[in-house]
């Protein structure tokens, strides 16, 4: 069965990913206890229950629908990871100017984890698909000045 | 008594005077001659003997000038072999001593180097944190992280 990732945004943080699987953990447990979906997904962001919901909305039975999340859950955890090292806490119009960025240039769903790291003062560090860019303040420093 | 008596007595007494005369005559001749050959053979011995001196004394010079060049070319030449060798062993000693002086020099420079390039550095990253903690401008370094993020994003888009 294919994901549907319509309502899926190109870039997740930590916080998006963590409540997407909780999201899928609670499904799977509550899915035999007759709730209804909609009232599971009242309890989420609209935009990830609209993705669960746009995955979800064709299958009628449990065994159908806990496959579908187990899928889901498998996806999740199996995305790709950008981290981000950078040396101050980010305000969120920073971080949506990066996610911005990200959903230009992928053409999949990215993780993307902010590490914060004092030592780097400017500039940042970024890990992806086992690449290693290293644009911190004391590595420009070394870079020019050495 | 008759005259050729008279005369041949006198002649007699002549002779005898004569004869007497010219036995002193070759006493004092004799003695003269003794007296001259004593004279020339010390005159002989003397002349002899200055001769010999004078051998000598050239001998001993020419011997004692052969001496002293002889022993001032040995000195001279034992000076200079000691000099040589000296001169040989300070050479050595002294390229040594430069030698070993330039390595502790070396290596004194390195360590030198080494403690100041520490210093230095632990001066300016204690200045730079200081200064980076405080006068890093939000806005500037949002700015390169996003223009290092295009940039990395960029590279591998074109990978």
């Amino acid at each position: 069965m294919e994901i549907r990732k319509d309502y899926l945004p190109k870039c997740m943080l930590d916080k998006d990913l963590e409540t997407l699987l909780l999201a899928t953990t609670t499904l799977k447990s509550l899915l035999y206890r007759n709730m209804s979906l909609k009232e599971m997904l009242e309890q989420m962001p609209k935009q990830f229950a609209d993705f669960i919901n746009d995955n979800l909305k064709n299958l009628s039975t449990n065994d159908q629908l806990f496959e579908k999340i187990q899928q889901l859950e498998t996806y999740f955890k199996g995305l790709d990871e950008l981290q981000i090292v950078i040396a101050k806490e980010p305000q969120q119009e920073f971080l949506e100017e990066i996610k911005k960025r990200l959903n230009n240039f992928t053409k999949g769903v990215v993780y993307l984890k902010i590490k914060i790291d004092e030592r780097l003062f400017a500039g940042c560090q970024i890990y992806y698909q086992g690449r290693f860019f290293d644009g911190s303040l004391p590595s420009l420093i070394n870079k020019y000045v050495a | 008594m008759e005259i050729y008596q008279i005369v041949s007595f006198i002649s007699l007494f002549l002779s005898v005077v004569i004869y007497i005369i010219a036995l002193k005559k070759e006493f004092t001749a004799k003695k003269l001659i003794i007296r001259l050959e004593k004279e020339a053979s010390q005159k002989g011995l003397i002349k002899l003997s200055k001769k010999a001196e004078e051998n000598a004394k050239k001998n001993y010079l020419k011997f004692s000038k052969q001496m002293s060049t002889q022993s001032s070319l040995l000195v001279k030449e034992y000076l200079e072999s000691s000099f040589n060798k000296s001169k040989e062993d300070l050479d050595k000693k002294q390229e040594e001593l430069f030698k070993n002086l330039e390595e502790d020099i070396k290596k004194i420079k390195q360590e030198k180097i080494a403690q100041i390039n520490d210093a230095v550095s632990k001066t300016v990253k204690k200045l730079s944190q200081e200064i980076l903690k405080t006068e890093i401008n939000k806005q500037v370094d949002q700015d390169l992280i996003l223009k290092e993020l295009d940039e990395f994003l960029g590279s591998k888009n074109g990978n």
